[in-house]
């Protein structure tokens, strides 16, 4: 009889898994191939943000465009090569690039081991949102040196309609949720354009440098004594960022879920320079000198996470 | 909290709560915390869901007239009897976005969030460059601790940083959501250092 039982947990445990799978595989399917027009909340800090989005992939790529809908018309638009935030506020228009044509794939673990080494993962109900069924994913982190997360998934899709981030203390810290969305809209090359008026703002246009300018500009030999566990180097690159006078080195680290960027640059005053930690909402940052440098790191973990990375960097 | 007062809350919010109650209800509110915090959010969700959230909250958004003497017992050390301050309004704006979330979920009905009748102690208000002495403003720069030297420092991070980040289809919004977000007017200084007062008003 208790063999019975235990066939019968390990049954219903593996079906659970497979489940779980199974949706993670949906949820990042649908970043690259679904079609959308909605409108979500963001609550992040002590900010409420209202944000309409137009969404369209098909053969020629994905396209976006993101409209906050409260405060200053901030406009992000994005396609498979740049992404172009109109900051009316700023009066400036920062333009970025993309490294591959769909975006960040590499980010995005495809299989499950990934996950699971640093977090427990099942689903653990069903609810509404939007007016959709979907199914609720709970992200629970193995150790304290990342985030948990919520993620409520459209059952036909697996579009995430709503996710919540929390802390240790399971205090949620960032929430979005869609309030209204439609897969059914066709989306049209006007539908993507620019709404809001920016011919008069200045234009800031991130550039990447080849490994030469790397050189002279003295960004190489950096790495780190130690990395959190879970986490690995899934990118690195040397570019000029908008807004700074040196390039800046980059290391991107992930855990699968969570991802951290560690930012190295020549000090320049110390007025700009973040010395010790500052956060937003979910976000922490954590700056520190190395000899000449001004080292920042940023994330989606919690504070002592960032501090660690920022402590291990080092210069051979 | 039962149902009861919720509903009694929300009515008074609305400003549809009978004469009779309306009494009572402020004499508790008056002596109860955690009544009046709950009473603060369900204004700024039904604002937060109309979406017209204002950039600038009133202190008098959150504030109720009660009587005199009971203020006074209610509150000691509260400065102006006769308006009930709200201990933190900004932070009760992060309280306000969790409770927005179950409002959204049905467990504030949608008579209390979409009413149109505006409730006349709502003093939501359009940005201006001259704001009345009894408002504060709502920070919208997120960077915690950080001069704004810094803050544009690690805005400039951010929208690099925000094409690495995030998962799911969560992977295309929610880090461009943040950038958005740090769009803002920085406030000036006068308007830090009205803030900065009414903090020490509180104390």
């Amino acid at each position: 009889m208790r063999s019975l039982l235990l066939a019968l947990v390990l049954l219903t445990s593996t079906a659970q898994a497979d489940n779980v799978e199974m949706w993670l595989e949906k949820m990042n399917q649908s970043i690259h191939e679904l079609t959308y027009t909605g409108t979500y909340v963001h609550i992040n800090n002590d900010q409420i943000d209202t944000m309409q989005i137009v969404h369209r992939a098909d053969e020629e790529g994905e396209r976006e465009r993101l409209l906050s809908l409260n405060g200053e018309a901030r406009e992000i638009l994005r396609d498979s090569e740049k992404v172009t935030c109109i900051l009316p506020a700023d009066q400036s228009v920062i333009i970025g690039h993309h490294k591959t044509a769909s975006g960040l794939p590499a980010l995005v673990p495809s299989d499950a081991v990934e996950y699971g080494r640093n977090y427990n993962i099942d689903l653990i109900g069903r609810d509404r949102v939007a007016g959709y069924p979907t199914v609720i994913l709970s992200v629970v982190p193995k150790d304290r040196m990342r985030y948990g997360y919520r993620i409520w998934l459209e059952e036909d899709s697996g579009m995430v309609l709503r996710s919540d981030i929390m802390d240790s203390n399971a205090r949620v810290i960032e929430q979005m949720m869609f309030t209204e969305i439609s897969f059914q809209t066709p989306v049209t090359n006007e539908m993507l354009e620019p709404t809001v008026a920016h011919d008069q703002f200045r234009v800031i246009t991130e550039q990447l440098l080849s490994t030469e300018s790397e050189a002279s500009a003295g960004m190489d030999n950096w790495s780190f004594v130690k990395i959190p566990e879970g986490f690995r180097i899934a990118d690195q690159s040397v570019k000029n960022l908008p807004m700074k006078k040196h390039p800046v080195r980059h290391f991107v680290l992930s855990d699968g879920f969570a991802t951290v960027s560690v930012y190295i640059e020549k000090s320049t005053t110390d007025e700009q320079a973040l010395k010790g930690e500052s956060k937003m909402g979910s976000i922490n940052a954590y700056g520190r000198q190395v000899l000449d440098y001004q080292v920042t790191v940023m994330g989606e973990v919690p504070e002592h996470t960032v501090k660690q990375i920022a402590e291990a960097v080092s210069r051979k | 909290m039962n149902d009861t007062i919720k509903e009694q809350l929300s009515a008074l919010v609305d400003g549809e709560l009978p004469e009779q109650e309306r009494e009572l209800l402020q004499r508790r509110l008056a002596a109860d915390d955690d009544l009046r915090s709950t009473w603060q959010r369900y204004h700024l969700i039904r604002d937060a869901m109309r979406e017209n959230l204002p950039e600038f909250v009133s202190k008098t958004t959150v504030s109720i007239r009660v009587p005199d003497k009971d203020m006074a017992s209610a509150s000691p050390g509260t400065d102006h009897a006769s308006v009930l301050r709200f201990a933190r309004p900004v932070a009760g704006m992060a309280i306000a976005a969790s409770v927005a979330m179950l409002a959204v979920f049905g467990v504030i009905s949608n008579r209390d969030l979409l009413s149109p009748a505006p409730a006349p102690q709502v003093a939501a208000s359009k940005p201006s460059s001259q704001l009345p002495e009894n408002f504060i403003i709502v920070p919208r720069t997120g960077w915690e601790s950080a001069r704004p030297a810094v803050v544009s420092h690690l805005n400039s991070y951010l929208v690099d940083h925000s094409s690495y980040s995030g998962f799911g289809a969560a992977q295309s919004i929610l880090p461009y959501t943040r950038v958005a977000g740090y769009d803002q007017p920085m406030p000036d200084k006068k308007l830090e250092k009205d803030a900065g007062s009414s903090n020490s008003d509180r104390k």
